[in-house]
């Protein structure tokens, strides 16, 4: 009788014991899932964050891209970054955004503002020479995803053989 | 003997062990094989910036970063919209390009500027090559192929600064020789161009038979191109169109202007996996933004001359009507492979850069020199 209670007490430890090593080793593989999971969540997390971090730059990338490439185009300028006017005028007047989204893309909106003349009088055809603001692929208002930045430009006045100080404001939007 | 629980430990272990070790490998290879994708994509996004500043400044640089990874397939491809690098078998491809240019990737690559000039429009572009060195195999030795070289080097890069790391030469095939005629080294731009504005050496050079190496390219010009190696091209027509061939490829391609030769040249026989030629890549590429911007530029500045001719005093009025009426004739649309529309094209181009240098010598408009240029 004795030694079979000692048995069943000696089995019971055994079980007791048995119970808490896995538990311990369930434990530890448990923390060891969630260091790793941690490690994945973190790292997926830093992409993440750097994406859109990448998303604000090459958005600013792309701002300094069209002015770049407007300044350094013979179609809208005269020489280094001079804007001719008339040039302006004449793109306004010939070619659609279409056109211009085929060189430089879609989603963006420029304005050239001359600083020459009190307030804003945009550049119709029948508005030339008594004009100061070209704006090309028109302004999305419903879009809210967007970023904008000034440049100062100079834009050559044909008629009058003068050059003016002016602005040149780029946008672009995420559609 | 072992206990039930030891034997669960083990069994447990293994698999769950297994499947941490699987999914840490799978996770790794896709994390590396992304963070690689995204350092090629910046890579091709930062050199689009090196080019967009060389392109706006003129300021030539070099630009190292290609050495990284291999680069070597990529090429620019004109689309129905912006043209694109496109790096076959990579995921980093497809970025936007809207600096014109002419791209043959190396390792490291010298970023030069460079522009056509119609007078009332000037064509800006970008070109950035490896170090190479251009091989030239005139067999004729007449004035005609002297001028077809000289129009090749001319827009080519002239890397005799210190500070470049890459060198484009240029030297002479006479049969199996190369002929380095810079003192037994290789021409700089300089040098080349002063022995061939020296006029024809002799009586013409044997058809190449010299080993090519990767690095080099060989340009032949003749009158009947036959099979020849690398690159051949035949003397142009009185409208400055010819015809120009490349090995391997049984095209013909027109030429109009020194950059269709350049992009041909630089190109290369070299094919890719679907067996197109490195210069009927670029040529296709440099006649597709060249012919659009083209178009665009031609009603800009017919509009505007125009515009400005009613502004203007009589005696320029008239000729920016008449520059006008020129620059109309450039169609929207040509078929840069056919030599009837590019000698129509030529005459037209040249006819409006006749009537804006009357208006340069009018006094109505500035030249280039006048702005800086």
């Amino acid at each position: 009788m004795k030694n079979m209670d000692y048995e069943f007490r000696a089995r019971a430890h055994n079980g007791r014991k048995g119970q808490s090593e896995i538990m311990e080793y369930v434990l530890m593989i448990v923390f060891i899932v969630a260091a790793i999971m941690a490690i994945i969540f973190f790292l997926t997390w830093w992409n993440l964050e750097q994406f859109k971090a990448d998303a604000f730059k090459n958005k600013q990338d792309r701002i300094a891209g069209i002015a770049q490439y407007m300044m350094g185009d013979y179609m809208f300028t005269n020489g280094e970054s001079i804007f001719d006017d008339a040039k302006l005028t004449a793109i306004n007047a010939t070619i659609t955004c279409e056109d211009l989204q085929k060189i430089l893309g879609t989603g963006w909106y420029v304005k050239i503002k001359a600083l020459d003349m009190e307030g804003e009088a945009p550049c119709k055809w029948n508005a030339y020479p008594g004009c100061n603001v070209w704006s090309m692929c028109g302004q999305r208002q419903d879009v809210t995803d967007r970023l904008g930045q000034n440049f100062p430009v100079n834009v050559y006045r044909k008629v009058t053989d003068k050059t003016a100080l002016g602005i040149m404001y780029v946008e672009v939007y995420t559609l | 003997m072992l206990a039930v629980h030891r034997i669960f430990q083990m069994i447990f272990g293994m698999i769950v062990s297994a499947a941490i070790l699987y999914f840490l490998i799978t996770y790794s290879g896709d994390y590396a094989g992304v963070q690689k994708d995204k350092q090629r994509a910046d890579i091709l996004v930062s050199f689009m910036h090196e080019a967009r500043s060389v392109y706006l400044t003129g300021i030539s640089s070099n630009f190292t970063h290609f050495s990284r990874y291999n680069f070597s397939s990529c090429f620019v491809n004109a689309t129905e919209t912006i043209p694109q690098i496109i790096c076959p078998g990579s995921a980093a491809s497809g970025i936007s390009v809207d600096t014109p240019m002419i791209l043959q990737p190396g390792s490291q690559v010298y970023i030069a500027r460079d522009s056509l000039d119609y007078g009332w429009w000037v064509f800006g572009f970008v070109e950035a090559m490896p170090s190479t060195l251009f091989v030239f195999n005139p067999t004729g030795s007449t004035e005609d192929e002297w001028e077809v070289m000289m129009n090749v080097v001319k827009h080519l890069p002239d890397t005799s600064d210190d500070w470049s790391v890459v060198r484009v030469t240029f030297a002479f095939c006479d049969g199996s020789q190369i002929l380095y005629v810079c003192g037994g080294k290789p021409c700089g731009k300089t040098d080349f161009l002063s022995i061939l504005s020296s006029g024809p050496l002799g009586s013409g050079f044997s058809p190449c038979t010299a080993p090519i190496g990767r690095s080099m390219k060989l340009v032949s010009i003749s009158g009947a191109c036959g099979s020849r190696k690398g690159v051949c091209i035949n003397t142009p027509n009185s409208m400055g169109v010819g015809n120009a061939f490349v090995e391997g490829s049984a095209k013909t391609y027109v030429y109009k202007d020194p950059l269709d030769l350049v992009a041909l040249s630089v190109g290369g026989e070299e094919k890719d996996d679907f067996g197109m030629t490195g210069a009927e890549k670029i040529y296709q590429y440099k006649n597709s933004v060249l012919m659009s911007r083209l178009s665009l530029a031609s009603q800009v500045m017919s509009k505007r001359a125009v515009l400005i001719a009613a502004e203007s005093p009589t005696e320029c009025g008239s000729v920016y009507i008449q520059l006008s009426q020129a620059l109309d004739k450039i169609p929207a649309s040509g078929d840069y492979s056919s030599v009837s529309e590019m000698n129509t094209l030529n005459e037209n181009l040249n006819e409006a850069k006749q009537f804006y240098q009357s208006l340069l010598d009018l006094g109505c408009e500035r030249s280039n020199e006048e702005y800086g240029l």
